[in-house]
């Protein structure tokens, strides 16, 4: 074959200027592993948590904001508060038109084992939500399972534990059954979920976005029939001036503290259920609520990132930067290929004068530019491999296997060293082609 | 300067190689100077006071073990005249949040009442009579509230009828002269408030937000569940102040503590992210200066090679060993100009579009100079060995055919 051919003096090419072939192969590895480091990092902060459901799991925004002022104006536009009130989050769960529903608000307390005395105990964070979240944001079981319908309705004493909390307490052994303490309450396990760590985290807002999620979850109205609220630590706004500091006057209240999130069985649905919040804000309205011209939205996941402002700016401009230093040292390599093919320039004629039309110099040079580009990508692989390996040091705060390369990923680095070093070695090839025969055999 | 005519013309001859050197030399520039000016913009903000005295202050959260208001207020203020009387430490508040901890409050701010007068959100802290020698601010006109004034606000129930604000919120409504505002009335949330006094700096508790330097202080002492302690230690005691301090407080059962820090720990927590991006940019500046040096050196060696017999002929005819040294030198500064020439218009360019997508702010003239002279000396020294090699090229070479 030709092009096996090709490729061997190719090979012999490279071999012979040892520094210049390195110097080529490295620049483009250098490109492409940044390039690719940085996408890695940018996809996974800013990718799809939840790919297979993603449009059709809503977060729901209803704004019984004050008739007055808007709860907050983004570039003029007015912004519903992306919580809701007890009493909405009350009448939408008992109506329970989607699929699936869950309220979602954290709190804090102290948490020990039966057998720990309340000095060993640990101050943690949970999650109340209500039984259907583990589906809605597919959560996976180690043991146990979800609470009951039922059991979600009364409140019940019950929680479910990460791995890491169920290792401390338990040892690492099934808890299902047994009982911690949170704060005063003697709280059953139900559940102990498996390693977990969606991202971006996007069910209680942007704050923690890009971190683990609390460690513990209980019932919704577990943590209201307890009045396990931490006001310093969850995120509530209130336009009303509440009757006194009880947890009657807060719930009765205006004030918004707990996001609301819908799993609905089809995509298709959305506008259905837009039509039910809208009746259903119409219908408070005519109870004197709801006086915001806007009243109520629906954010899908992928929506709710951007409204959230979870997705940050500095990703993106990272991404950009890699790009341009991926071109600078496409050019670099451009340069050192055209030196190299000018170099060249004596076997080119000699090549020609045999009788070598200009295709075949192209291809011949075209074949060194594919192995150059190719030897490029497969080093460029492995830098990237190990500046991952760096990254995820670097940020060690984000949960650990984030920065991880898909094969997709990886593929994807070779075929582009490969094509972005043919394409910018068109140019060095054009050139080779114009050696002019005689030239370069009177030089000789 | 008279090997500036023959290199020209040997440049335009030969035009596609120093062409691409210095389009390389551009893009590089352009990266370098978005991400020096990045990281300066992140490096300022991780090292920016928070006007308090951080090498003193820690902060911590307690609960309150009651659910009723007197008694709330009344086991609070046990709590602080019991730290308050720490030998270790010089004094103490009850905050409803901190600056840097990135939970806080904000409220709509204005000099009216209206929807269109509310413009700008400010930064909301609450704090009893001992707020601002506590955390060290340096009030610089008006007066701090005094023990009579300060109202107890249960989940943040009363709201103040006067407050201190930061210079910045001065500043924003009475840009000529920020004292005018001293006893003016402001609306907070909509409703009016009289400006007693202004400090000098109190950041908010988000380092990126927009309006970080205006931040209001009001005389309230925040009492809920749960509450937040900012402990000011005695000099040089502050590890010893929060032992004394938890000890303390443990000793009442049914106690829980929980995020007892001091600004060094707040800081690393807040700034993790940016402390990481930052590391990644020194990554990117570093290999592009590599690169350049590298892409430089590549292309200066193999000219040279390409030209041994030019050289030896130059060298036969009479110049001397500093003679090709300088040429060769001097063509790569020609070279690298152009570049950073072309560079600083495509750096402005990408500016423009990083403040207007980003919104960063415009990067300043002294940053274009200084990376162009980096790009400079980094391509003088890519290009030392291959000129070096060049000088050494025999005169003889010229009577020899290659």
């Amino acid at each position: 074959m030709l092009i096996g051919y090709y490729f061997k003096l190719a090979w012999i090419s490279l071999k012979k200027t040892p520094l210049l072939s390195i110097l080529m192969i490295g620049t483009i590895a250098m490109g492409i592993a940044a390039t690719m480091i940085t996408s890695t990092v940018s996809i996974m902060m800013a990718k799809d948590p939840l790919p297979e459901k993603s449009d059709r799991v809503f977060s729901v925004r209803l704004s019984s904001w004050s008739p007055d002022k808007a709860y907050q104006l983004s570039r003029g536009e007015e912004m519903l508060p992306p919580m809701m009130t007890y009493m909405d989050t009350i009448n939408l769960l008992e109506d329970a038109k989607g699929l699936r529903q869950s309220a979602v608000v954290m709190y804090k307390s102290m948490v020990r084992s039966e057998e720990q005395t309340e000095k060993e105990a640990k101050m943690l964070r949970f999650n109340s939500v209500n039984n259907d979240f583990f589906e809605i944001f597919d959560v996976p079981f180690l043991f146990g399972s979800p609470w009951s319908d039922s059991e979600d309705k009364k409140g019940a004493a019950l929680v479910v534990l990460d791995k890491q909390t169920n290792d401390r307490l338990f040892g690492g052994a099934n808890s299902v059954g047994q009982h911690i303490f949170v704060g005063p309450h003697l709280v059953r396990v139900v559940g102990v979920i498996d390693s977990w760590a969606p991202l971006p985290q996007v069910f209680q807002g942007p704050n923690r976005a890009h971190n683990l999620p609390y460690p513990l979850f209980t019932p919704f109205q577990f943590q209201v029939n307890n009045n396990l609220l931490s006001k310093g630590e969850m995120g509530w706004r209130c336009w009303t001036v509440l009757d006194d500091g009880s947890l009657e006057s807060f719930l009765a209240s205006e004030c918004v503290w707990i996001r609301y999130w819908v799993e609905l069985e089809h995509a298709t649905q959305r506008d259905d259920y837009t039509d039910y919040i809208n009746a259903y804000a119409e219908e408070q309205k005519s109870g004197g609520r709801f006086a915001r011209e806007k009243p109520s939205e629906l954010f899908d996941i992928n929506e709710s990132l951007i409204e959230d402002h979870v997705i940050e700016d500095d990703d993106r401009i990272a991404v950009w930067l890699a790009f341009a230093f991926l071109i600078a040292c496409l050019l670099n390599c451009m340069g050192l290929m055209l030196i190299k093919f000018y170099g060249k320039g004596a076997e080119v004629g000699l090549r020609r004068a045999v009788g070598a039309s200009k295709q075949h110099i192209a291809v011949q040079f075209g074949c060194e530019t594919v192995l150059i580009g190719t030897l490029g990508g497969i080093l460029g692989l492995t830098l990237a491999q190990l500046g991952l390996r760096l990254t995820a040091d670097t940020f060690a705060h984000l949960p650990e296997g984030l920065m991880q390369m898909t094969t997709a990923l990886a593929v994807l680095t070779v075929v582009l060293a490969v094509f972005s070093s043919t394409l910018f070695g068109l140019w060095p090839i054009y050139r080779a082609t114009q050696i002019q025969p005689s030239a370069q055999l009177k030089s000789q | 300067m008279k090997d500036l005519k023959p290199i020209l013309s040997t440049l335009w001859r030969a035009k596609s190689a120093p062409l691409l050197l210095i389009l390389q030399i551009a893009v590089t520039f352009t990266i370098l100077v978005n991400a020096v000016y990045l990281i300066i913009q992140k490096e300022a903000m991780l090292v920016e006071p928070s006007g308090l005295d951080e090498d003193v202050v820690f902060t911590l959260e307690t609960n309150v073990q009651s659910n009723q208001a007197e008694e709330m207020i009344a086991l609070v203020k046990q709590d602080l005249r019991d730290i308050r009387n720490l030998s270790s430490v010089e004094n103490v508040t009850v905050m409803n949040a901190f600056p840097l901890s990135n939970w806080g409050s904000y409220v709509p701010t204005g000099l009216g009442p209206t929807e269109e007068d509310m413009n700008i959100y400010t930064g909301y802290y609450t704090g009893d009579e001992h707020a601002i020698a506590a955390m060290g601010l340096e009030l610089i006109a008006g007066e701090g509230p005094s023990e009579g004034e300060i109202l107890d606000s249960i989940d943040y129930s009363a709201d103040p009828t006067h407050a201190l604000v930061s210079k910045g919120f001065a500043e924003l409504y009475y840009p000529d002269d920020w004292r005018a505002i001293l006893g003016t009335t402001v609306y907070l949330d909509y409703k009016p408030v009289l400006v007693k006094g202004i400090v000098k700096e109190l950041k908010s508790v988000w380092p990126d937000w927009y309006s970080h330097d205006n931040t209001v202080l009001a005389p309230l002492r925040s009492i809920g569940n749960d509450i937040k302690i900012l402990v000011r230690a005695m000099p040089g005691q502050r590890e010893q102040a929060k032992l004394d301090v938890a000890q303390l407080l443990l000793k009442t059962p049914g106690r829980q503590l929980d995020r007892l820090l001091d600004y060094q720990q707040i800081r690393q927590e807040k700034f993790k992210s940016e402390r990481a991006a930052i590391k990644t940019l020194y990554w990117v500046i570093a290999g592009l200066v590599l690169l350049t040096l590298l892409g430089i050196f590549g292309q200066a060696r193999f000219t040279i090679v390409k030209r041994r017999k030019q050289i030896g002929t130059r060298r036969a005819l009479g110049a001397s060993r500093a003679d090709i040294l300088r040429y060769c030198m001097t063509e790569n500064a020609i070279v690298t100009f152009i570049g950073i020439t072309l560079g600083v218009l495509c750096a402005l360019l990408a500016n423009v579009q990083l403040v207007n997508y980003f919104d960063m702010a415009p990067v300043p003239v002294m940053y274009l100079l200084l990376v162009g002279g980096v790009i400079l000396i980094v391509g003088q020294l890519a290009v030392c060995q291959p000129a070096w090699m060049a000088a050494r090229v025999s005169p003889a070479l010229a009577t020899r055919s290659v």
